[in-house]
């Protein structure tokens, strides 16, 4: 129970300091967003890829929407 | 492939969907196409291994790069960030989420202008560009299209058995699953930043005013108590705190009131102690000195920056880290009360009680302290014990010297137990063991000028090398110090007999001054009393010391005396007390006995004694001279003045008297000489023979002169029978006088009356001589007027003197001496004198 309340403890500070770095460093991310990248990186995801990905898929959906 | 990378695949693929689902604003249409592209382009990547520290070492330096180009700030707020990534357990690949976030940046930084730049329709270039050192994933990017489109296809096809799962297992992730997963959902993440908005006062903040505090520095949250030592939360900055910060913060501030206590006892005390009062204040000292080390690490903790490594102090880790020295301080604190305005002795004995305390840690402080605190008694005695010396400028050591006039006086006076000052594991017997230890030392090179070498030393020095001041007062070391500081003991009070009873010859001074003071001597004082007589008659203006010196001479000369040793002789001397108007010689004569030197110790403070003892035996012997002397006179005029009728009668009371008189003097001369003088003496020699210091000498020679002092009706008790006794040595005297007066008239008597029957014979006419027969009748009416008057004194001398002996055996009988009960028996043994 502990152990579980302080990796939770850990988790929500180890994210703030994520969403405080994305910012710092200039990348507007949504924290669902980032949420999910974190945990495509943990899960092994090429990140340079990863950042090329994300940015098309930005980029479409942004073309999308002008379209629409 | 193994089970564990095809469900990372699958997970992967499922992020994928999920992002674009999020991207596209939940756009199916939208989400499909996207997820196909982004999985053509990243299915591969989960064979990515790369030497993760080396990238992260990469990647942090480029982050502080493109950082330091920008602001300082930033860079600053870089460090923090990542220290405490690093400090986190959840990211498992922290080099790749940071690689993520650094590429995220670049691409917005570098190519603001144009974002138009397509990947996914396989810019090779591009991607060989930025991905030099992955060019191996970039080329099997490429290659494995077909299996990346087979992974689509498949899923495809389970597509619709997922999109069920989906939304399930959506909800599990956001729900439970992981607790890092659910802390970073949405919802979270205002509710934390809303706890350290509130949480004004930190530890950080707190944690330095208890350091402050335990320096006995205010500070911003703890304020000095006005009038106390301790410390008190400001009742301002106090609100700020929640109930367990003052909590804490209370039990941490009692450390600081120990500490101020302790300090204030040290800066009291550091001048006015004596050297044990020193050895307190230097334990106190160490022991502050000792908790300084721990809050200066308390303190260096404190103060590291967050995100080091050990900076995570708290208040409750300072308690901890506090503890022992609280539960010192207390004991200390204690231990100090006890001492306060106490020195020396009596501070070792209020430490020692502590030893006896059941606490484990209280014993322990004591033991430490009482160790320290004894060193200086330690030294101290040990030079007491080997030199006799006293070095105890405080007046803390439980021996005092004081200043002696005479040095007959050092033995008796210059030394004395302090009693308040023995340390409560020195027994009182052994206290007076070590007393007379040093005193021997003293006595010995002061009074004896004995410089020899002193037995039993070796052994004490030994000890006093060997072993550490807590053989004192520890019971296994004490008894081994103890045996020794016996046997030196022993050893040094036998040295000092020895030396009195062969080099300064003692016992002949006993027996010499039993000899001559106490009238041992029977022949000598005889004749000394018959030679003395004439000259003691006269008043005693006018006698003069130098012919009773000569008279004292030749009484040695004629007598056993002239053997005595030459010595003895020279110390025999006359003494003569003050005398007023109407003193005889007999009053003021004394006998004196000069003992100096040495073994004057003993016998110089009981020279009154002896003069008084002296006065008595003298006085009773005198009596019993006078005594003797008139029995034999009777005997004379018996025979000489047979043919005067009248001298009869009076002649027959004065007879009877003297008898009762020679009786009395008899039995009482028996009992003081005898019963008293004898048996007391008899004892004291064992007692001096069996005696281990020169202390039972004393107390002997003490006890025996008490006893004879006793015995002759000296003391307080028997002042009346004294007076008594005086008063029957007088009637004695007086009846002297008489019967001196009465040989005198009938020695004249006596010749005239020859002189008249010559006469009458001669002249041949028969007595008819008128004249001369009156003149004869006369002279015997006044010879028998004053043997008349002559009776009626005797008879009246007698009747008093009857009185007085009744009175005398009726206090005698009354007595609570058994002995003089008997002398009373013995006095009036066939009920002569009755008693009422």
């Amino acid at each position: 129970m502990n152990e579980k309340t302080s990796s939770a403890k850990d988790a929500k500070e180890t994210f703030q300091c994520l969403m405080e770095l994305s910012t710092l460093l200039g990348a507007d991310l949504d924290p669902e967003v980032l949420s999910i990248c974190v945990r495509l990186c943990e899960a092994g995801v090429n990140p340079e890829l990863l950042v090329t990905v994300l940015k098309d898929i930005l980029k479409e959906v942004q073309v999308v929407r002008q379209e629409e | 492939m193994d089970v564990a990378d095809s469900i990372d695949t699958k997970n992967i693929t499922e992020l994928i969907l999920k992002l674009c689902d999020v991207l596209s604003k939940h756009n199916p249409a939208i989400s499909e196409r996207l997820s196909h592209n982004a999985l053509m382009c990243l299915s591969c990547t989960s064979t990515v291994t790369t030497n993760s520290l080396n990238q992260e070492e990469y990647i942090v330096n480029c982050i502080r790069h493109l950082l330091s180009s920008q602001s300082k700030d930033k860079l600053d707020r870089f460090e923090i960030l990542y220290s405490k990534l690093k400090g986190s357990t959840i990211l498992k690949k922290r080099d790749l989420t940071l690689c993520f976030l650094y590429h995220l940046s670049q691409r917005l930084g570098k190519h603001p202008g144009h974002p138009s730049e397509s990947v996914l329709h396989c810019s090779t270039k591009d991607s060989g560009q930025i991905l030099t050192r992955t060019s191996s994933i970039a080329l099997s990017n490429t290659q494995s299209q077909e299996s990346v489109k087979h992974i689509f296809d498949s899923r495809d096809k389970r597509k619709s058995h997922h999109s069920t799962l989906h939304s399930n297992t959506h909800k599990i992730t956001s729900q439970t699953t992981t607790a890092s997963s659910a802390s970073w959902s949405k919802a979270d993440i205002p509710s934390s930043s809303r706890i350290s908005c509130l949480n004004v006062v930190t530890e950080q903040e707190l944690l330095q005013d208890v350091v402050f505090s335990f320096q006995g520095i205010e500070g911003k949250f703890l304020r000095r108590e006005p009038g106390g030592l301790g410390f008190a939360v400001d009742a301002k900055a106090g609100k700020l705190l929640t109930p367990s910060q003052r909590a804490l913060l209370e039990r941490l501030i009692g450390i600081s009131f120990l500490h101020n206590e302790l300090k204030r006892f040290c800066e009291e005390n550091e001048k006015q102690r004596g050297t044990i009062g020193q050895a307190l204040i230097a334990t106190l000292t160490d022991e502050l000195s000792a908790y300084y080390k721990t809050v200066a690490i308390l303190q260096a903790s404190a103060n590291k920056p967050p995100g080091q490594e050990n900076s995570d102090m708290t208040l409750k880790k300072a308690l901890y880290v506090m503890h022992e020295h609280q539960t010192r301080f207390e004991w200390l604190a204690y231990i100090a009360e006890q001492c306060r305005d106490k020195k020396g002795g009596a501070l070792t004995t209020a430490i020692h009680g502590f030893l006896q305390h059941g606490s484990k840690c209280a014993q322990e402080i004591s033991e430490r302290v009482l160790k320290a605190v004894c060193k200086p008694l330690y030294v101290m005695l040990s030079r007491w014990l080997l030199d006799g010396e006293i070095n105890d400028p405080y007046n803390e050591f439980f021996i005092e010297v004081k200043t002696v006039s005479t040095a007959e006086r050092l033995w008796h006076d210059k030394y004395h137990v302090r009693q308040h000052m023995v340390p409560s594991f020195i027994k009182m017997s052994q206290a007076k063991k070590i007393l007379a230890t040093g005193k021997s030392i003293n006595f010995l090179r002061q009074i004896c000028k004995d410089s020899g070498h002193l037995p039993g030393r070796e052994s004490l020095q030994k000890l006093f090398k060997t072993t550490l001041a807590d053989g004192l007062f520890a019971p296994e070391q004490s008894i081994e110090f103890h045996a020794t500081l016996e046997s030196v003991y022993k050893e040094t009070s036998l040295r000092v007999l020895e030396l009195l009873k062969n080099k300064y010859r003692l016992l002949e001074h006993l027996q010499s001054l039993r000899r001559y003071l106490l009238l041992g001597q029977g022949d000598f004082i005889r004749h000394l009393l018959d030679l003395l007589t004439p000259e003691l008659n006269k008043p005693a203006g006018q006698i003069y010391i130098h012919t009773l010196t000569a008279i004292l001479e030749s009484a040695i000369r004629v007598t056993n005396a002239q053997y005595e040793d030459e010595d003895t002789l020279k110390r025999l001397a006359v003494f003569f007390m003050s005398h007023s108007s109407g003193d005889t010689g007999w009053d003021v004569f004394g006998l004196v006995y000069i003992v100096d030197g040495p073994v004057g110790t003993i016998f110089q403070q009981t020279l009154s004694t002896y003069q008084s003892l002296f006065g008595a035996l003298w006085r009773a012997k005198r009596t019993e001279f006078a005594l003797a002397n008139m029995r034999r006179q009777q005997i004379t005029m018996s025979k000489l003045f047979k043919n005067i009728e009248e001298l009869r009668p009076v002649m027959h009371l004065i007879h009877i008297l003297t008898s009762k008189m020679i009786h009395f003097l008899n039995q009482t001369q028996y009992y003081f000489l005898f019963e008293v003088l004898e048996c007391s003496w008899a004892e004291m020699q064992n007692q001096v023979n069996k005696a281990e210091c020169l202390d039972d000498i004393i107390t002997a020679h003490t006890c025996f002169l008490t006893s004879v002092q006793r015995g002759v009706l000296l003391d307080e008790d028997s002042r009346q029978l004294f007076s008594h006794l005086i008063s029957i040595y007088n009637f004695v005297m007086n009846l002297e006088g008489h019967q001196g007066a009465l040989y005198q008239a009938a020695l004249e008597e006596h010749e005239a009356r020859r002189a008249y029957a010559a006469h009458r014979d001669a002249a041949d006419d028969f007595g008819t001589d008128n004249h001369l027969q009156k003149v004869n009748l006369e002279r015997k009416a006044t010879f028998r007027q004053f043997l008349g008057t002559t009776k009626l004194k005797v008879k009246t001398s007698a009747q008093t003197y009857d009185e007085i002996v009744k009175k005398f055996l009726g206090l005698l009988s009354k007595s609570m001496n058994m002995n003089l009960r008997l002398l009373c028996v013995r006095l009036t043994f066939n009920n002569f004198y009755t008693t009422a």
